[in-house]
């Protein structure tokens, strides 16, 4: 693209490796916050385990609390992976090429963490991580396909699986690079990795095979995931819940949610890699573009959401949208929908906001705040008035050990992000130049007008 | 597919063959006085955890049946109305195909079982119980309370993180089933008494095979007054409420309690 | 003469009074197919102008042409005004709102959308017209009217080009809020205890999934009967069938998310409608049709890529959606307006049968089809099957140089 300098193939590389190869001191007092944040879930994670759920905020009613809401949150954020890698490469959409590895391995990553909170929710994690497997193979027991928490794990592991190797394959070229630039144990380590490439004309065309057959795969897989993460409130009968709408309202909030953490990743890969010359204004540019559908979809879901709980005479329903529709949960309605609509679009919909990165970054992060209340406003005031039965209403506050359990899901990711850029290029090197190869200017008039060859 | 236009025309699909046993309960509420002793013999004989002080304030108690009491009328013609709530032993149970590990599912006689050493405590079925009749053991049970003495022990203690709830004393089925086989006869009609009902001291509770058409509990349940909580969502549960009669209800305002009414069928 | 036979039909009907709703439920069906595909054109065009591809030059007037349709439906829309009752016997988007809602909000939402589609077109064809003008020495006193002063200007060129964003992005909202609108307010709630927050979304994807298939015969016809091979190219019949292929999986997957809801729940008033009438129950016949014109087969046919890169598999495709996206309206449709019942009862005691349709409904289907089918031909007559400045704007934007050994195409990004 026209903004894109001049670099030789050696820059880059220079460039693009230097975050595997040098070790500044940031990233030391990073990974110590990090991993002391970490340190604290996996305290909050053993106080868990060994007392069981009594130390959450959970209670009767209300049976599902923060980490269902992590969890939603998180697989939503992993949906930012595939939606600018496969969709984009799909549609070959030229901006694409830096962003992809970091928003795929943000997927990899916070799928993880979401498929974690889902063991430490249930009462006996020790039991559900063998319940993931069918088992009792002797009694001839299986898990009930029926249940949308079977489903689940099936479509995130089908989903990691897939994101894994979407990763992998795409790294391979970029780990032979990262051999023949290194020497020692390391050379020896990425010689394996990188699985034998030397660049042939074969293996590039399989390479390319691979990634069109991997986009087109996984984005069935993509959709189903939210929506089966949608089903496990949809497939109840829970009033508030049992909305038909949610599978594609799911979908839609996740790209939200999850393309917008991509912003913020990439604005902190931008300073902290000091990858101004491959991150550009440009790109946050387009992801701005691509939000404001996006949040419009979402609006619209929703609307619709809201408008038929209150349409409906049902006044189980109507009892939980009037708890969702007043104080205090009004207060963090309000604040969802400003969070999520009416404040990011307008400022999206000018050219000059969307190239400023540092707006976009706090748009970026008003927009995840605006996610999150929206999962909490699902679950909780749900819960709290389900059917109308007066002796079983409830509250519900959040307690120490769930709290710092979310703050620990944040800090896993960032860690576990900040781990891959040590070892991994965080821009794919060679995408990176094949965009440089295939870009041509043309002059039309007195305009000089970038060109690129068609995919 | 077919099972979903069945369903469609209120068809009961059971979800198992039934081997001409469906045990079921009346409650008459023209007789409940709201007096909680079903409530007492029940914590009794399904050794229920204490609901002590703090528990009750964490809003975790755990009563498999509960009375809910609605107050109706304006002052000062107040009346209370009461409703024993407990499983309802759906046929068509919200809470059996969301358990991913079969830990309740649908037996042979028509009951809800739970499976305590099959759960793994997701909740769900808690969640997707429009009766709140499931309760969840958020602590490990501390035997060493005044409790530990009177336990039964013909019922399991449950552990920490699993669910549980009304099972219609199963534990007392089993046992009268287990006495008819010894001197080789059928089960009787009125052999069955699970605790609530033998402690109820109005006759309100009355319990019995609803596939037998002489027991008593299926004549009753072919009263007039009979309907089923929560009806419109096709639970088709094996609880059958029969209507309060009031005799000044053309008087005040028309009968409104809450999820009592709201499905009546026959007006009393 | 069709068209007339379709205006005799109406008038049998018209005959037999408006009070009783039970027979316009086909008269109502061809309604909300004609606005489906009618009003989903201005789309077409310009959703490929958002995602700034560079293949929809020949595409926007076939979509504009069929857009001109849109007219018709507001003709069709009148009765139905008097059909539908007010929001005061039934639960309506419009709560307690004043004056005769829903019909008067309605009216001025759906006359907005064609304003909207109509001004988004006419500034659209606005170079084009100037061409005319031009060429006809200002003789075409229409083209020299309806294109001003637009002499191309670089400041005007701009002004067009902003134009052509809003107004299209706006039609975009407005389209799907109103396609909302009608399902609710001529549908769904005329129907007791059918409260599914899918239909709408459902809706406007049929809406989408219609005009892309219309946009994809008119192209067909127009190649064909014009001889314009080489200006729309198997290229355009290819991305076109990429969307294509998407919507009508989108299609599957909305639908599927709603019956799945529905058969999990369990919950007799839903099943009764969701199920018992609109799929597997008393119609599923009809369903089936539906279901295998609208996703099997368009998925059996787009699923290989010789096939959708081709003139006939797409074009079979579309007719065959479209087919199925009428069989849809059917079932939207009928069981509405032939649903006895009080809509403000708590739900629906039996499923709704569909009957065959019966002489008068054969003739309005016949005759609304094919008076949209004349409105679009008059167009073509009347605008040009193709759009020029875009084809032009295509040529200069896209080039062949050479890239080591071979020859490969180049596409321009203008910021």
């Amino acid at each position: 693209m026209h903004e894109r300098p001049r670099l030789t193939p050696i820059q880059i590389n220079r460039d693009l490796l230097r975050s595997c190869l040098e070790t500044p001191l940031v990233f030391y007092v990073l990974l110590l916050l990090l991993m002391g944040l970490v340190g604290l879930g996996v305290v909050a994670a053993t106080l868990l385990v060994t007392y069981g759920l009594g130390v959450t905020g959970l209670n009767h009613p209300v049976f599902w609390g923060f980490f269902i809401i992590n969890f939603v949150f998180w697989v939503g954020i992993s949906h930012a992976g595939t939606m600018i890698s496969a969709i984009l490469r799909l549609s070959a959409a030229e901006w694409r090429r830096p962003v992809v590895r970091a928003a795929e391995v943000m997927t990899v990553f916070s799928l993880m963490t979401a498929a974690l909170f889902v063991v430490l929710h249930t009462g006996r994690p020790w039991r559900t991580l063998y319940w993931a497997f069918p088992y009792d193979f002797v009694r001839g027991i299986w898990p009930d396909v029926r249940s949308p928490l079977v489903w689940d794990p099936s479509a995130i592991f089908t989903y990691l699986t897939g994101s894994i190797l979407f990763v992998y394959a795409a790294l391979i070229p970029d780990l032979a690079l990262a051999r023949d630039k290194t020497t020692g144990w390391r050379r020896l380590v990425y010689g394996v990795l990188c699985l034998g490439w030397r660049g042939n004309a074969r293996q590039w065309k399989l390479l390319n095979a691979t990634g069109l057959l991997l986009s087109a795969l996984i984005l069935p897989v993509f959709v189903s995931v939210h929506s089966i993460v949608s089903w496990d409130f949809g497939m109840s009968l829970v009033p508030g819940w049992h909305v038909h709408i949610f599978a594609p309202y799911f979908v839609v909030g996740a790209v939200l949610s999850g393309v917008a953490a991509v912003i913020a990743l990439m604005a902190v890969m931008r300073s902290l890699f000091r990858l101004h010359d491959y991150i550009r204004p440009e790109h946050f540019d387009m992801i701005g573009r691509l939000l404001i559908v996006v949040a419009l979809a979402w609006a619209y879901f929703y609307f619709i959401d809201v408008i038929f709980a209150l349409l409906s005479k049902e006044e189980a329903e109507y009892e939980v949208m009037k708890l969702r529709l007043s104080p205090p949960y009004l207060y963090l309605f309000l604040l969802m929908i400003v969070c999520n609509v009416f404040l990011p679009v307008p400022i999206w919909m000018f050219r000059r906001f969307r190239r400023n990165i540092g707006i976009m970054v706090w748009t970026a992060i008003v927009v995840n705040i605006g996610m999150w209340l929206e999962r909490f406003l699902i679950i909780i005031p749900t819960l709290q008035r389900r059917h109308p039965d007066a002796f079983a209403w409830g509250d519900y506050s959040a307690s120490l050990v769930e709290i710092s359990l979310v703050i620990f899901s944040f800090a896993n990711v960032g860690l576990l992000l900040l781990l891959f850029s040590k070892v991994f290029p965080v821009i794919p090197i060679w995408e990176e130049k094949e965009g440089h190869i295939w870009k041509r200017e043309f002059r039309i008039g007195k305009l000089r007008l970038p060109a690129i060859v068609r995919e | 597919m077919r099972q979903a236009v069945e369903g469609t025309e209120q068809d009961t699909d059971k979800p198992v063959a039934s081997i001409g046993r469906r045990w079921g309960m009346v409650v008459d509420l023209d007789r409940c006085t709201g007096c909680q002793a079903c409530v007492v013999a029940c914590h009794a004989e399904n050794n229920i955890a204490l609901n002590l002080e703090d528990v009750v304030l964490q809003q975790r108690a755990m009563n498999w049946i509960r009375i809910e009491r609605y107050w109706e009328g304006e002052y000062p013609n107040v009346k209370a109305r009461f409703l024993p709530m407990f499983c309802q032993h759906c046929n068509n149970a919200p809470c059996e195909p969301v358990c991913p590990v079969y830990a309740t599912y649908h037996n042979q006689e028509g009951l809800n079982v739970q499976v305590y050493n099959r759960c793994i405590g997701t909740r769900y079925c808690a969640n997707n119980c429009p009766y709140h009749a499931r309760f969840f053991n958020f602590w490990e049970r501390d035997l060493e309370d005044s409790h530990a003495e009177y336990l039964n022990p013909n019922v399991t203690v449950r552990t920490k993180g699993i669910m549980e709830k009304c099972t219609f004393c199963v534990q007392r089925i089993r046992k009268s089933e287990w006495e008819r086989r010894q001197a080789d006869e059928e089960l009787q009609d009125g052999d069955v008494q699970p605790a609530c009902v033998q402690a109820c001291p109005t006759d309100t509770l009355v319990f019995g095979n609803l596939e037998d058409e002489d027991s008593r509990v299926a004549k009753l349940a072919q009263n007039k007054r009979h309907y089923r909580v929560m009806e419109n969502l096709g639970t088709d549960t094996n609880v059958i409420y029969l209507k309060k009669v009031d005799p000044h209800a053309s008087e005040t305002a028309p009968a409104h309690a809450g999820s009592a009414a709201d499905t009546s069928r026959n007006s009393a | 003469m069709l068209f007339l036979g379709g205006v005799a039909g109406f008038a049998i009907r018209l005959g037999a009074g408006l009070e009783d709703r039970g027979p316009w439920g086909y008269y109502a069906a061809v309604f909300g197919f004609l606005f489906t595909v009618g009003q989903a054109a201005p789309m077409v065009s310009f959703v490929p102008r958002l995602a700034r591809a560079r293949w929809h030059g020949p595409l926007t007037r076939a979509s504009q042409v069929v857009a001109v349709a849109g007219l018709l439906n507001v003709l069709l829309f009148i009765p139905l005004l008097w059909l539908v009752p007010s929001s005061a016997v039934r639960t309506t988007v419009w709560f307690d709102w004043p004056w005769g809602a829903p019909h008067f909000y309605d009216t001025i939402f759906v006359l907005m959308l064609v304003v909207n589609g109509f001004a988004f077109l006419w500034v659209q064809a606005i170079p084009d017209l100037a061409a005319l003008r031009v060429q006809s020495g200002g003789t075409h006193r229409l083209a020299r009217l309806l294109s001003g002063s637009f002499i191309g200007t670089p400041k005007q060129w701009k002004v067009q080009r902003i134009g052509l964003a809003v107004l299209g992005g706006c039609y975009v909202m407005n389209f799907i809020f109103v396609q909302s609108l009608i399902s609710l307010d001529y549908v769904m709630t005329l129907v007791p205890g059918w409260k599914s927050s899918m239909f709408p979304a459902f809706y406007s994807i049929n809406g989408l999934l219609a005009a892309t298939a219309m946009t994809i015969v008119v192209m067909a016809v127009i190649r064909r009967f014009y001889g314009l091979q080489r200006y729309i190219t198997v290229d355009q019949f290819w991305n076109v069938a990429k969307i294509m292929l998407a919507l009508n999986l989108a299609w599957a997957y909305h639908w599927w998310a709603d019956f799945l809801t529905t058969w999990y729940g369990r919950v007799p008033r839903e099943t009764v409608v969701i199920i018992g009438t609109r799929s597997f129950g008393e119609n599923v016949w009809l369903f089936v049709a539906a279901f295998f014109c609208c996703f099997v087969l368009p998925l059996l046919i787009l699923m290989w890529n010789p096939w959708r890169k081709s003139v006939a598999g797409p074009t079979v495709v579309a007719v065959l959606s479209l087919i199925g996206i009428f069989i849809q309206r059917i079932i939207d449709y009928v069981p509405a307006y032939l649903n006895t019942q009080d809509p403000l009862d708590h739900e629906l005691h039996e499923a709704i049968a569909i009957p065959w349709p019966g002489l008068p409904d054969v003739l309005i289907i016949v005759g609304g089809i094919a008076g949209a089918v004349f409105l679009v031909t008059w167009a073509v007559k009347a605008l040009g099957p193709l759009s020029n400045w875009e084809m032009q704007e295509g040529v200069i934007l896209r080039r062949n140089e050479k890239f080591l050994n071979a020859e490969v195409p180049y596409v321009i990004k203008p910021q």
